[in-house]
């Protein structure tokens, strides 16, 4: 069931991100020029595009860091503008370039940040237990952070924006500097946590990854989004045999 | 609340670590020897000094200058009948004096004598040029010595001390309208001392704190951690605060350390040169004694400096790339500091020309550094307008680096001609 924003019910559940008409300008230039979607609860929907397309910039608008030129984003019932403080209760967000604090052991790192969501001493041992778990870096986890490779810090940070079980998880390119067998790893853990509740919106480049992961996608081409649905919905549109087909076909277009 | 703490301790914890502690326990460390080092030279200086003294007179004349000489702190290497030593071979020595034949003639029959004098300069460093004035002194105390001898010869019922210095100083200090007996040199070179110990610990204070604050703003661009940082439950007026809090702590912890370590090689240097007894109660009599109640204020105003140079350097982290970028961007708060700091130091403010005065008043730092020259003449009024000033110098910035973290531009401000990111 396709809804006039271009959003289509997912198995018939509560919308948990409501994006309306957003747009983003930085003085003349316009990085997000409209885009409108929505994602239910459990669902995983990702936002496909080249570099520059304004994958970046919507999902920071939702994570509520940059301020949409126009439009509204409501999350659980929450206007990101204008109720940030609620809205940042519900979510978590991986910035695609991200780091963590170099002195602190990743260990010291996940209790510091889960620290910030819950003043429950047994909640945030709970969050740290579940990361350390997804993170799995054995003893690497009481090293000092400034000693990790590129893919133990991803997998750090990726367990740090999931240990809380949010709401909504905003993933920008979750799998980003991860080799295969990491990347599979991560995609297993992302799939989990929507069959438990949590709403996942994330970006990739990568469209095979995008294509097994998500249950919904949108294609945005200079910050419009041209095409959203069922990866295999829209192969069928497309007569093609797989989503970067879709892409070349929808971006030519 | 609890939400808070944990990102101040976050915040500690970044600023305290062993590339941060060592290079201050290092500094204080060579303060201590430094002061250990002064204290040695000064002594050194107060040994008696050597000298040589050629003495082609040979008379008792002469032996009596050789004597006084000696007792005036000098070592005496005497040589009789000789010509001048080879300069370059004496090493230790600071001066030759070479009394001439027919000195003791000259002044047994009531004239003047010439001494020749050769004073060595073997090094050029402030403590060795303190050695320039050791002969002209010895030659001083020698005419007083002649002097009191011929009075008392020619005329035994006159007190040769009188003669020489007629006229007796009976010296007062008067300071806001109070008067005490007292040698205004000495009362002068105490205050001194204590007016510019204090800019010192000031200007490391704030420097460090507003470099700690801007590091730690760049820090979080840098290992890319800011954007999750805004993304958590955390209100930014927090972000800002613990920030600040804990460079403001660091920043005060450093300066005790310092104090602690510049105090000492102050002891050190002017321990032989402490107050005396009288000179003190003077101090208490003339109302030159800060009160408690002076400290406390002053206090409060260098609590307000920090802030000021906290929230500035906010502002000014806020357009941080990486920690490279700092020096840079630091330069600003730099030279609010130096500018008020150096005319603290060398110029007396209420009396320089008015447009100096009105710029040195813009920079909120001016009332900090001020704040003890008024306390001690009891301008209370000026120092509680500067402390007012400064409060709300620090408003200003805080809602400017408030509104910078509340929008898009504390991700996308850039120093590089202020562009904007996407």
């Amino acid at each position: 069931m396709q809804s006039n924003t271009g959003a289509m019910e997912y198995h018939g559940f509560m919308q948990v991100l409501t994006v309306t008409n957003l747009v983003k300008r930085y003085g003349e230039a316009e990085a997000v020029r409209g885009i409108s979607f929505s994602v239910a609860e459990g669902e995983i929907f990702a936002l496909v595009g080249p570099n520059g397309a304004g994958k970046s910039t919507t999902l920071r608008m939702i994570a509520t860091i940059l301020r949409p030129t126009a439009g509204s984003i409501v999350i659980a019932g929450h206007n990101v503008t204008t109720e940030a403080p609620e809205v940042r209760e519900l979510i978590t967000y991986l910035p695609e370039e991200s780091g963590a604090y170099k002195v602190l052991s990743g260990r010291d790192y996940l209790r510091f940040m889960a620290g910030l969501y819950t003043t429950d001493a047994a909640e945030r041992a709970k969050f740290v237990q579940r990361a350390e778990a997804i993170a799995d870096l054995g003893d690497k986890i009481t090293a000092r952070i400034g000693t990790y490779s590129k893919g133990m810090t991803r997998k750090l940070l990726l367990a740090r924006a999931i240990m809380t079980e949010p709401k909504l998880a905003i993933l920008d390119e979750p799998t980003s500097g991860l080799d295969v067998l990491n990347s599979l790893e991560i995609r297993k853990i992302i799939n989990g946590l929507a069959e438990h509740g949590t709403t996942v919106l994330l970006s990739s480049h990568n469209m095979l990854e995008i294509e097994y992961l998500s249950h919904r996608i949108g294609l945005i081409v200079q910050g419009e989004l041209k095409e959203v649905g069922p990866p295999a919905e829209l192969k069928r549109k497309h007569g093609a045999r797989n989503l970067e087909e879709v892409f070349m076909k929808v971006a030519q277009a | 609340m609890k939400r808070f703490w944990v990102l101040f301790v976050k915040e500690l914890r970044e600023l305290i670590t062993p590339q941060t502690i060592i290079p201050i326990v290092l500094i204080v460390l060579v303060f201590l020897g430094l002061g250990k080092v002064i204290a040695q030279q000064s002594k050194a200086q107060n040994k008696p000094q050597p000298v040589v003294v050629v003495d082609n007179d040979d008379s008792s004349t002469s032996a009596d200058v050789v004597q006084e000489l000696r007792s005036d702190n000098l070592t005496v290497t005497l040589e009789q009948h000789a010509a001048l030593p080879d300069f370059s071979k004496l090493a230790n020595e600071k001066a030759v004096i070479v009394i001439p034949a027919g000195f003791g003639h000259d002044l047994t029959l009531g004239g003047a004598a010439t001494l020749q004098t050769y004073t060595i300069q073997n090094g050029f460093s402030i403590a060795r040029l303190a050695d320039t004035g050791l002969v002209s002194s010895a030659v001083a105390q020698l005419n007083a010595a002649v002097a009191t001898e011929r009075i008392a010869r020619l005329a035994p019922h006159t007190s040769p001390a009188q003669v020489l210095a007629p006229v007796h100083n009976d010296e007062h200090l008067v300071a806001g309208g109070k008067v005490a007996a007292v040698s205004p040199a000495d009362v002068g070179a105490y205050l001194s001392s204590q007016i510019a110990f204090v800019p010192v610990v000031l200007f490391i204070v704030i420097v460090f704190a507003g470099q700690m604050v801007a590091t730690a703003m760049a820090n979080e661009k840098e290992n890319k951690t800011l954007e999750t940082l805004l993304s958590v439950p955390i209100s930014r007026a927090s972000i800002v605060t613990a920030k600040m809090l804990a460079a403001g702590v660091v920043a005060s912890a450093t300066a005790v350390a310092y104090v602690y370590g510049i105090h000492k090689v102050q002891a050190d240097f002017t321990g032989s040169q402490s107050l005396s007894a009288s000179a003190r109660a003077a101090i208490g009599q003339l109302g030159l004694n800060l009160s408690p109640g002076s400290y406390v204020f002053l206090g409060v105003v260098l609590f307000l400096g920090i802030l000021v140079a906290l929230a500035i350097a906010l502002v000014l982290g806020a357009f941080a790339d990486n920690i490279k970028s700092v020096q840079s961007l630091i330069m600003p708060l730099m030279m609010l500091l130096l500018i008020p700091y150096l005319a603290t130091l060398v110029t007396d403010v209420p009396s320089l020309p008015t447009a100096f005065k009105v710029v040195l008043y813009i920079i909120p730092f001016t009332y900090t550094f001020q704040a003890m020259p008024n306390l001690y003449v009891h301008n209370y009024g000026l120092v509680a307008l500067g402390g007012a000033y400064e409060l709300l110098c620090f408003i200003v910035f805080m809602a400017i680096a408030a509104k910078l973290f509340a929008s898009d531009q504390i991700l996308t401000l850039r120093l590089r001609g202020l562009r904007f990111r996407r």
